[in-house]
């Protein structure tokens, strides 16, 4: 098989900016107040970033680019067209929430960021639908949608708790510190949930391949020290600095973990016949 | 041999097959292929082994078998269901082409078919594959595989004849299942062939079919 980094790093960008999407989507009907404590706009642009990123090693993975323009036009059977059109959708909607800002009345339009978040998650069935070959059996199950689902639980999460620290450490214009903490808090359980996902699922892998050997598994080691680390920062959530420490190093282990689990994925292929 | 085709198969008679590679080297010839590319392929297929008898003598159930392998030109290709810019395409002989112009280099074909054929071309940035020397055929004459076959175990005609074969078993390993893809091609299967799900034997010679 050949290089997969360009595949790496555009299915992690992608699914880090539609989970960060969902946690701020979560955030809005989980404290339904005036945006307090929630730098919507920070949030949307790293996102944005993420995505265009995700774009720019799509493009890296592609011999011959310029004949991406072909690339939407068999919706009707490929889900690789399909999971190219709704990068597309997912990115628009970002990229409009965040043009149009300035002119519009309410700061956070939840119209917009729920098609953008239901976007990101047709993104992510069109994506493991993509791997789920039916000539690719170490692909071809549910398990690569609930991988995909925890790795955008795991990035989004701690995505968003980052830039919510970093954005309440360095704001100036008073937002309300409990409830940012509260987002923050929420995001960091949703990084917590996705990795216990992923955890589940390197234990099962494991188990399954004493049964019948499998290419290739992971210990699920990244994962569980991310999540040890995200709980520390929990229980220290007074200390400004030492939970930005520990988050940082959560971070790291985390997404450490998941190009790891990522990079194991690829190595899996396993096609049957020649 | 000129006719207006309806879709064309090859034919292999595995038990007249000796290995000898002659296809791939006049298809690489022919389609002046780059290094690493194999349009054709020919598969040796081995397993068995020595067994100790009661009486303290040995008996062996050594098997080895060739399978020549191109593009089947499916009637259910996965290779243009996948294809997101359509670039793989049946044309209207139902010869699976690569549109060069629409091909994007994303290698996704490549990762979903199950015999292979799909090949990329790093130097053109493009997939490649059989096209069953459509050049030929339109000029009455054979695929440069089946004419280079010297025990003509190789074989080619249009398939609507050729499917009623009551010989042809193409479930035979190395090769996967049929009912994946449909493949449009008679395999006359070696005496010694071995069933789709053996699991005793293996490719001996996998540098030799395994993706480019």
């Amino acid at each position: 098989m050949h290089s997969h980094w360009s595949l790496v790093a555009f299915t992690l960008l992608f699914q880090a900016s539609v989970g960060s999407i969902w946690c701020l989507l979560a955030a809005h009907f989980m404290i339904n107040t005036a945006n307090t404590g929630l730098p919507v706009i920070s949030h949307l642009t790293a996102a944005l970033a993420l995505s265009f990123a995700g774009m720019a090693a799509a493009l890296a993975h592609l011999s011959n680019p310029r004949a991406g323009l072909f690339a939407i036009a068999n919706l009707r059977h490929s889900w690789l067209s399909r999971e190219i059109f709704f990068v597309h959708v997912h990115a628009g909607a970002l990229a409009l929430l965040i043009i149009t800002t300035p002119i519009r009345p309410k700061e956070f339009d939840v119209f917009v960021l729920s098609g953008a978040s239901l976007a990101g998650a047709i993104l992510l069935y069109s994506m493991s639908r993509v791997y789920q070959l039916k000539t690719v059996p170490s692909w071809n199950h549910s398990g690569t949608l609930l991988s995909f689902v925890g790795s955008a639980l795991v990035l989004g999460g701690i995505q968003f708790a980052l830039v919510q620290t970093i954005c309440a450490m360095t704001s100036s214009t008073g937002h309300d510190a409990v409830t940012a903490d509260i987002y923050v808090q929420a995001a960091i359980i949703a990084a917590v949930s996705g990795s216990l996902i992923k955890m589940t699922l390197g234990l099962y892998q494991r188990f399954k391949k004493k049964r019948r050997p499998a290419k290739s598994s992971h210990w699920p080691v990244f994962h569980g020290s991310g999540v040890i680390l995200c709980v520390i920062f929990l229980l220290l959530a007074k200390a400004a600095l030492v939970e930005l420490i520990a988050l940082s190093l959560a971070a790291i282990i985390l997404v450490g973990g998941e190009i790891s689990h990522r990079i194991a994925f690829y190595h899996s292929y396993d096609r049957v016949g020649l | 041999m000129t006719r207006e085709l309806n879709k064309w198969a090859f034919t292999l008679d595995a038990q007249q097959c000796t290995g000898c590679k002659t296809c791939m080297v006049a298809c690489k010839d022919k389609n002046n292929l780059a290094l690493g590319l194999r349009w054709r392929r020919v598969a040796e297929y081995c397993g068995g082994q020595w067994m100790p008898l009661p009486d303290g003598t040995f008996m062996q159930d050594v098997f080895t078998y060739y399978v020549s392998v191109s593009c089947n030109h499916c009637m259910d290709p996965i290779c243009t269901q996948v294809c997101p810019t359509t670039a793989m395409h049946p044309d209207e002989n139902g010869i699976v082409t690569v549109d060069q112009g629409k091909c994007m280099g994303c290698r996704y074909c490549e990762w979903a078919c199950p015999y292979g054929a799909p090949q990329f071309d790093a130097d053109a940035g493009r997939m490649t594959k059989c096209n069953f020397c459509e050049d030929y055929l339109s000029e009455g004459r054979s695929p440069a595989c089946v004419s280079a076959c010297p025990t003509r175990a190789l074989g080619f005609g249009p398939w609507d004849e050729l499917e009623k074969d009551a010989r042809s078993q193409p479930d035979i390993a190395p090769l996967p299942d049929i009912k994946i893809t449909t493949p449009c091609s008679v395999l006359v299967p070696h005496r010694m062939s071995r069933t789709q799900d053996d699991v005793t034997g293996t490719i001996a010679n996998p540098e030799e079919n395994k993706d480019a």
